[in-house]
């Protein structure tokens, strides 16, 4: 562990010239950017579930009501204050900061096992959920409002690309940030105090970590995060309704692509969200109708037989065909450490 | 140092621990022993916050009140424990566990380097310093409860409580743990309360010695007092005891 400069910042570094590179070739496609930002957004989604979740055992099952308060809040603030939604989005992260931060305290002062914070945080889902039709003078109910805040549109039509390129990488900029924070505070003292609770809260209490304070850490950067994505994800729709907020929509994606990715693996988010988009964007071209039958399908295969994410289980499976020389620690098991090489 | 007076604790119609009175004092050790469900741990567990004893019990350490402290701020306070059953980090190293103590075990701000520092110091203490790099579930369970020594050590404590910590271990290794919690004293100045079975080990080793029977205090002395004291004997012949 070294304090003075990011572990794997090249490697960071590299992914990002990736999605930097990315849009190029497909620039003319509105589809294919569109597909990429959902890429970046699932990422962002599930780099905070795996903060909340992974790290900390707290299954936050609300990610799309939280998000949803975050882009209404965004656009509420924005529009009533009077201010660019630059300036708006900050207060809207800080009130699901808040959200999340509260939720955790009384999940961890009531020493809520994780399925009764999932079953806690999925009652939150459906009130937000029905708040959102229900206010229609804030939120324009089931019809919702446009979304086009963060004068993008400008910024484009100065530079000369589209749109949603402009959104585009916009997102991956938040996207980056919350990865150099996440490699930060895992490998910080928080990280430590993280895995010590993770692994055993009683052992972890015995040498001085107060665990409610760690737990509701991780809920506030959590719902910081959540709050970011889902304005970020209404801006991409450019219109806002609860549909986008749903626990379909959102909080299942979020999951499969975390697990998919490989849960407490630095690079998890990103690796699950490309596999989980490319199987959606897949199925919706070439099968519309059975979309989500197949993808449920496909889900139970990857559960089964990827549990610990597709990165380990392709490199164990290069590994015993000797496709490549076994790296270290490359063995089943859970993917404790968080690699960050 | 730490006092504790008229302390009980009830499991619904079970008092484990009853009315229980003693002192530790700066460099001591002391042993407490008892048959199995004397009320032993959970003697522990109300000293280390994670019990709530019943109304009228006293826990002080240095002057400070430890009923109304939480188990980390115990634990910050200078009082730290291992457990019956272990419990280290199984997917941490070896050093990362001792690390942890010492970055969480005190209220000053550790950096990570210093960390690492004292737990391979604390690991050296204990010897482990060879294990440093393996996982702590490959272990072998006594050097487990080793490696939870270490962790308490590395927080640089003013007393630690240890559960039965020479279970598991060879008369060579034995030996050996009673040197090391004799420099825990000596070197560290580190006080000792250690619950253990293998009378061999706390009997050479324990300052005084405190017997527990279903929860309450039935003998206090040195060992030596202790091995002819009349109520021990018939405490530990009385229940079958091994
Ligand atoms: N959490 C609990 N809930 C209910 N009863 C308990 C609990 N913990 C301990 N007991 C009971 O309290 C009594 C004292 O248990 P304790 O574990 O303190 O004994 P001990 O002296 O440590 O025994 P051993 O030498 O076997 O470890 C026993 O009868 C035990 O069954
Ligand atoms: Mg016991």
């Amino acid at each position: 562990m070294n304090t003075d400069t990011l572990p794997g910042t090249r490697k960071l570094a590299l992914v990002a010239a990736v999605f930097v590179l990315a849009p190029i070739p497909i620039a003319g496609s509105g589809y294919g950017v569109g597909v990429l930002t959902r890429v970046l957004l699932f990422a962002l989604f599930a780099l905070a579930l795996n903060i909340v979740f992974g790290h900390n055992d707290q299954l936050f099952l609300f990610m799309g009501g939280l998000g949803g308060i975050g882009a209404y809040t965004t656009a509420l603030v924005a529009d009533t204050v009077g201010v660019t939604a630059w300036l708006a989005l900050p207060v809207a992260a800080l009130v699901c900061g808040i959200i999340g931060l509260s939720v955790s305290w009384i999940s961890a002062r009531r020493r809520f096992t994780v399925i009764l914070i999932s079953i806690l945080t999925l009652n939150l889902q459906l009130v937000f959920a029905e708040a959102f039709i229900g206010a229609r003078d804030l939120t324009g109910g089931s019809t919702g409002f446009p979304y086009e805040l963060f004068s993008i549109s400008g910024i484009a039509g100065a530079v000369g690309i589209p749109t949603k390129v402009v959104l585009y990488y916009v997102i991956l900029a938040f996207l980056m940030a919350a990865m150099v924070l996440y490699i930060w505070l895992i490998n910080s003292k928080y990280g430590m105090a993280f895995e010590a609770i993770r692994e055993d809260e009683a052992a972890a209490e015995s040498i001085g970590i107060d665990v409610v304070r760690y737990k509701t850490i991780a809920g506030f950067v959590a719902g910081v995060i959540i709050g970011i994505a889902g304005t970020l994800l209404a801006r991409e729709a450019t219109y806002i309704t609860p549909s986008i907020f749903t626990f379909l929509a959102v909080d299942v994606i979020a999951l499969v692509v975390l697990i998919v990715g490989g849960i407490r693996r630095t690079y998890g988010p990103i690796v699950g969200a490309v596999v989980v988009e490319a199987i959606e964007a897949f199925l919706s071209n070439y099968a519309a109708d059975w979309r989500a039958a197949i993808f449920g399908a496909l889900l139970i295969v990857l559960f089964l037989y990827f549990r610990s994410g597709v990165i380990v289980t392709i490199r164990d499976l290069l590994e015993a065909y000797d496709l490549v020389s076994s790296g270290g620690s490359g063995g089943g098991g859970t993917p404790a450490e968080t690699e960050a090489e | 140092m730490l006092e504790v007076a008229n302390v009980s604790k009830k499991f619904g119609g079970l008092v484990a621990v009853d009315g229980v009175d003693f002192e530790i004092d700066r460099g001591e050790i002391v042993g407490l022993i008892g048959p199995n469900g004397a009320g032993k741990t959970t003697l522990f567990n109300t000293i280390t916050g994670v019990l709530d004893p019943e109304e009228g019990s006293e826990i002080t350490f240095n002057g400070e009140d430890l009923l109304t402290l939480d188990t980390h701020e115990i634990a910050r306070s200078g009082v730290l424990r291992t457990f019956q059953i272990v419990r280290v980090f199984g997917e941490m190293t070896v050093l990362e566990n001792a690390a942890a103590g010492a970055l969480f075990g005190t209220d000053a701000s550790v950096s990570q380097e210093n960390a690492q520092r004292r737990g391979r110091e604390a690991l050296a203490f204990v010897g482990l310093e060879d294990k440093a790099d393996m996982e702590a579930r490959n272990l072998p369970i006594a050097q487990q409860k080793q490696l939870e020594l270490a962790r308490t050590v590395a927080s640089d404590p003013d007393l630690v409580l240890l559960d039965e910590i020479a279970s598991g271990l060879t008369p060579g290794e034995i030996e050996a743990l009673s040197n090391t919690i004799r420099r825990l004293r000596d070197d560290r100045d580190i006080s000792v309360f250690w619950i253990e079975h293998i009378m061999d080990a706390i009997m050479g080793t324990a300052d005084r010695i405190i017997v527990l029977k279903s929860g309450r205090k039935i003998a206090e002395g040195t060992p030596e007092a202790i091995r002819n004291n009349e109520a021990v004997t018939e405490a530990y012949l009385g229940a079958d005891n091994s």
